[in-house]
């Protein structure tokens, strides 16, 4: 699947797209990706344990994430969790749909449904 | 006034029980970090009362709803796992079918005609055939359990079913029949038929070859 085209796996259901943001500046456990989507959407976007782990079994399908082997510093590291992280096609399919959301919200400003530049 | 604190360790058995609801598959290989997952959403609200249980309560069935029965589809979609299934309710439906509309008026009709036994015999068949079919299907259907495993739960199931029938019978007011060593040894025979069945069945099944979802 990494050497399919990016644009095969477009649109992106908003959870995909959303954990795929949380990893994309770091390795994250479960429950740090569900944290840091909250914080990014101030809070509008919290998703459940079923939606989080049935997403990431399918990006890891896909090729999209991988489980990471390194472990964060000793008193940080929570030995029960595993850690996920980006692979380089999960980072060409994530800048792919940013790419297609981009577009999206060109045509909307063109047709002056954004109030702000 | 003092907020008092979710009872977390409840809620997260709860949480671990309703987990069921999802594959086996799946839930063995997330099972444990989606537990993890709700254990920290209880910590993060404990402070906040029954408010804050009953928002986590919200958000957690509705997940639940939504993607349990995704993740089911899903394992249903791959790989043969339809087939398989549809086999297995195919059967199901033939073998009650065929009790219902065939064994049953025929028994019923001619069972001033039999021996005592015989009558006995087919009464046991017809009910235990019925109540072992209906465990065994909806085991294998939710693959609580698979293959032997599966027909042995149906046996023991189906023995504390119909053993808490003929007891409802005996005791219950007016009852014409009672309990007597043929009607004993018929159920014993007609739970020893079924479970043989069944037995044989999941056993040429595994000749075949492993399911393609294996």
């Amino acid at each position: 699947m990494s050497g399919s085209d990016p644009e095969e796996l477009l649109p992106l259901s908003p959870a995909v797209f959303h954990v795929l943001l949380a990893l994309a500046d770091a390795e994250r456990h479960g429950y740090g990706i569900i944290k840091e989507v909250e914080a990014r959407t101030g809070g509008r976007v919290r998703l459940g344990p079923g939606t989080l782990y049935g997403s990431i079994k399918r990006m890891l399908e896909q090729g999209l994430v991988e489980e990471s082997d390194e472990r964060p510093d000793a008193e940080l590291d929570d030995e029960r969790r595993r850690y996920y992280r980006l692979t380089d096609f999960g980072r060409r399919v994530a800048s792919a749909e940013a790419e297609r959301l981009s577009g999206l919200v060109k045509v909307a400003r063109a047709k002056q449904l954004l109030s702000r530049a | 006034m003092k907020t008092p604190k979710i009872n977390a360790s409840r809620s997260r058995r709860a949480y671990a029980v309703l987990l069921a609801a999802y594959p086996r598959e799946f839930r063995r290989e997330y099972g444990r970090e989606m537990a993890l997952v709700f254990d920290d959403r209880c910590r993060e609200r404990s402070t906040g009362g029954a408010a804050a249980l009953a928002r986590l309560w919200g958000e957690a069935l509705l997940d639940l709803a939504l993607t349990a029965p995704r993740e089911h589809l899903e394992r249903l979609r791959g790989g043969g796992g339809v087939m398989k299934t549809l086999r297995t309710v195919a059967t199901a439906v033939a073998t009650y079918a065929f009790t219902l509309l065939v064994v049953a008026p025929l028994y019923a009709r001619n069972t001033g005609a039999m021996p005592g036994f015989v009558n006995n015999l087919i009464d046991a068949l017809i009910s235990t055939g019925l109540i072992f079919n209906f465990v065994f299907l909806v085991l294998t259907l939710t693959r609580r359990l698979e293959g032997v495993r599966a027909v042995r739960a149906a046996l023991a199931l189906t023995t504390l079913v119909v053993g808490a029938l003929i007891t409802l019978m005996e005791f219950s007011p007016g009852a014409h029949a009672h309990l007597n060593l043929r009607i004993v040894v018929a159920q014993v025979l007609s739970l020893l038929v079924w479970f043989t069945a069944h037995l044989w069945w999941v056993l040429r099944k595994g000749r075949a070859g492993p399911p393609a979802t294996a």
